[in-house]
């Protein structure tokens, strides 16, 4: 089920009821009536598929009991739940890639082979989960919590509705000590939760719904497009996935809240980040850390050499990009972030520069965000384009080609900058923090949300992240 | 809290004044006429089954044949479990509607084809299923459904401010202007859409052959023009043919001013000519008399006429299959 639809608030709001009923949240009956829940928001798209969620759930059950049970032991352990895990995400994910390699390489050579299962379904949210069930044996592992015995709260860790299908994810560490406590209902947390899913409605529905139809006119028509078309076709889409992804986000932290769950946020104002480390500081914030703790910091971070923290990083990358589908276009995405961040630690190593005056400072820091943001937008373009020769022709079509506008409107230039300044004021002001402690502001931006919403709702379209 | 509340509060009465409002100045709603590119595409999605008999054509289709009511009737009849599917569009272009079954049919092996003949769906309109949307779903289908049911209690709803702005200038301008709308769709169990119509004024919906003497009067004026878009039509029908489709040509039952308006067009734009080049098994249901009581409007039928005209289509179909006339496939599904 999706959070953008009419069908998913009939559905939630009597288990609201029933969730609210009563006094005690966390008792074993709520608890159950909450997997029940997220089992069937799932189970909407294919009830087949929770078959892996329960497997997931099971192994990594057993597998935490194991590594605190027989510490001596413990590696095997780790090693089941991360082989059944990744094996179960490999084969989903990345069985059609190798099939079809593996296919037209035997070809190639004259040997005639097809692959003997027919295409295998992807499916929804496996890549997160998959990362979510392997913090908690990770951290397991590493002794930073205890394993559970209840397997009815592992459970509901891994199945949780709001963040289940395209995050956060949320660490085993953050969310098994709430399933715990009992916190008061307090109206506030549910206030707060209520303006965080308006406001994912409106960057979904209103901004990346309503700019959906012209990203995919310029991407379908890139091979029309002049060089100020392909920049905007970049910053465009990553107009659209801002609005799309951290709508989804948000929608999923207001769930949370309302239910009685802090969630952390997953966005920081991407777009306002002074250079690219200080970019995956603010973007997808859920798994660039994981990614950092489990396994930047596991191949030995920036402690073995500067060759070695290249390295890694280039890694570190390389396997986020490829986490999001095998495609030489993620792996392109990746690859361009993974040259940035290594290209930006360089620069600082070698030119330690600073300036004393305030006004360079910020002129400075204005340049940095600009630059952040441009180069940024190029490696959104690999990251939509539907083929190898489309991405590198628009990407090579950034720099070569008719300076001139043949496919784009002032519109789609208008709606970049109002979210590049926003994303740029965001630096020094939470927006969610400001509605938090003030009233008026509150009344105004729900009232504001929700006739945008009424009015200007664009034709829906699936969450992007749901194709990973 | 309260500030959401009072927040939620004021934004309804804002859309409520609107809402009246634009209803004062004559605006109208703005729902579909009949089934949506999104409730075909469903349609055919949940219709996997083998074999199945679509039956095509624009809107004559869409309210005048139940495909749950003749799936009934021709399964009783005939030994094979068919399923009939209704694709009909309002102002729907039988080339598109074709065009999309052949290249989207959910089952491997072909079917049967049922087209109704109407001029206009043949040279006309244009109406298609739309591109296809990808990873359709049930929530997709309710969540429609639901909107659709939403836009006949609230016009401006998903309007946008362009169009009020528009409007309420135009109501500026010229004042309070009479329009015609659907108002309400009724979607009935036997799987045909009825629909109510009426005047902003209150005055109810005359029916009226003048939009047909128009269109008509256009298809006589530029004749080369819309026969080249009949040719678009025999193409897709004989392709369709060559791909193992067995198609069939009927004519559902019409008013006789209708008739007589239709009977005017040149030899090219008409049933008769379209069943001989393309070979096809042709029923005029005009000239049967088991349909000269079946209640009709003077272009669609009504509902009680299309729960009869699905029945005789299911016998007569049933018929054809036993005679062997239009499908030796199914021997092989037999």
């Amino acid at each position: 089920m999706v959070f953008n639809s009419t069908l998913f608030f009939i559905t939630l709001a009597p288990f609201l009821l029933f969730y609210f009923s009563g006094r005690t949240r966390r008792s074993a009956v709520k608890k159950t009536g909450l997997l029940i829940y997220s089992y069937f928001f799932y189970g909407m798209w294919n009830p087949v598929f929770l078959l892996l969620i329960m497997i997931s759930t099971i192994t990594d059950y057993l597998a935490a009991l194991g590594i605190v049970a027989y510490p001596g032991r413990k590696k095997v352990f780790i090693t089941g739940s991360l082989v059944i895990n990744l094996g179960l995400l490999g084969f989903f994910k990345y069985y059609n890639f190798f099939a079809d390699t593996m296919a037209l390489l035997l070809n190639s050579i004259g040997i005639e082979w097809s692959p003997s299962l027919t295409k295998i379904l992807l499916p929804v949210g496996i890549s997160f989960y998959t990362f979510q069930t392997l913090s908690y044996t990770i951290e397991v592992y590493r002794g930073r919590i205890s394993a559970e015995n209840n397997l009815l709260d592992v459970a509901v860790f891994v199945a949780f509705f709001p963040q289940l299908v395209a995050g956060p994810i949320v660490r085993a560490s953050d969310f098994l000590p709430q399933l715990v406590k009992e916190p008061p209902i307090c109206q506030n947390k549910i206030a707060d939760g209520i303006f965080f899913i308006l406001a994912g409605l409106f960057l979904k529905d209103v901004i990346a719904d309503n700019i959906a139809p012209n990203v995919n006119y310029l991407f379908q028509n890139w091979k029309s497009n002049a060089i100020m078309d392909n920049w905007i076709a970049g910053m465009l889409f990553g107009v659209q996935i801002y609005g799309d992804f951290n709508g989804y986000s948000l929608i999923a932290i207001g769930l949370g809240r309302i239910l009685g769950f802090d969630i952390q946020q997953n966005f920081d104002a991407p777009y306002g980040a002074a250079g690219f480390a200080d970019f995956w500081r603010k973007w997808h914030i859920s798994l660039s850390t994981w990614l950092r703790d489990y396994l930047y910091i596991s191949l030995g971070g920036n402690r073995r050499g500067t060759a070695r923290t290249y390295w890694n990083l280039m890694i570190t990358m390389l396997i986020g990009g490829l986490w999001h589908g095998v495609n030489f276009m993620f792996i392109i995405w990746g690859g361009l972030h993974g040259v940035y961040l290594c290209g930006e630690r360089l620069i600082r190593r070698v030119a330690h520069i600073s300036f004393g005056n305030r006004a360079v400072q910020r002129m400075f820091l204005a340049l940095g965000i600009v630059f952040t943001y441009l180069t940024v937008s190029i490696t959104w373009i690999p990251f939509r384009a539907e083929s190898a020769e489309q991405g590198i022709e628009m990407m090579k079509g950034l720099f070569w080609g008719n300076f001139d506008f043949q496919n784009s409107c002032l519109f789609d230039c208008v709606i970049i900058v109002v979210v590049f300044l926003c994303q740029c004021v965001s630096r020094h002001y939470d927006f969610f923090v400001l509605v938090e402690r003030n009233n008026t502001l509150r009344f105004t931006a729900v009232t504001v949300i929700l006739f945008c919403l009424y009015f200007f709702s664009g034709k829906r379209t699936d969450f992007i992240y749901f194709q990973f | 809290m309260r500030s959401i509340l009072y927040a939620v509060l004021v934004a309804s009465l804002f859309m409520v004044v609107l809402e009246f409002c634009y209803r004062y100045t004559g605006g109208v709603p703005s729902i579909s006429p009949g089934k949506t590119h999104l409730e075909f595409q469903w349609k055919m999605k949940n219709s996997n089954e083998s074999p199945l008999i679509y039956l095509v054509g624009d809107s004559r289709v869409d309210m005048g044949f139940g495909d749950r009511l003749f799936t009934e009737k021709f399964n009783e009849l005939h030994g094979v479990k068919f399923k009939a599917v209704n694709a009909g569009l309002p102002a729907g272009s039988v080339s598109d509607i074709v065009t999309y079954i052949v290249g989207n049919h959910p089952n491997d092996k072909p079917g049967v084809i049922v087209i109704n003949f109407t001029p206009a769906s043949f040279c006309f309109f244009s109406e298609s299923p739309g591109v296809p949307i990808p990873n359709l779903k049930m929530q997709d289908f309710v969540d429609h459904r639901i909107k659709n049911y939403l836009l006949e209690i609230l016009y401006t709803n998903g309007t946008g401010l362009r169009m009020l702005f528009r409007h309420f200038q135009d109501y500026m301008k010229n004042g309070y202007r009479k329009r015609f709308a659907w108002y309400s769709r009724t979607l009935f169990p036997e799987g045909f859409i009825g629909l109510s119509g009426g005047y902003n004024d209150g005055s109810k919906m005359i029916t009226d052959i003048s939009p047909y003497q128009k269109m008509f009067s256009r298809i006589r004026s530029k004749s080369n023009y819309y026969m080249k878009r009949m040719d678009r039509a025999y193409n897709v029908i004989r392709e369709a043919k060559n791909s193992g489709w067995a198609v069939i040509l009927i004519r559902m039952p019409i008013g006789k001013k209708l008739l007589e308006l239709e009977s005017g067009l040149p030899g090219g734009f008409k049933a008769e000519r379209v069943a001989y080049e393309l070979s096809l098994e042709y029923i005029d249901y005009n000239s049967d008399p088991r349909t000269r009581y079946v209640p009709r409007g003077e272009s669609h039928l009504k509902p009680a006429g299309a729960r009869e005209m699905s029945g005789i289509l299911a016998h007569d179909m049933s018929r054809l299959l036993e005679n062997r006339k239009i499908y030796s496939e199914l021997d092989n599904v037999e």
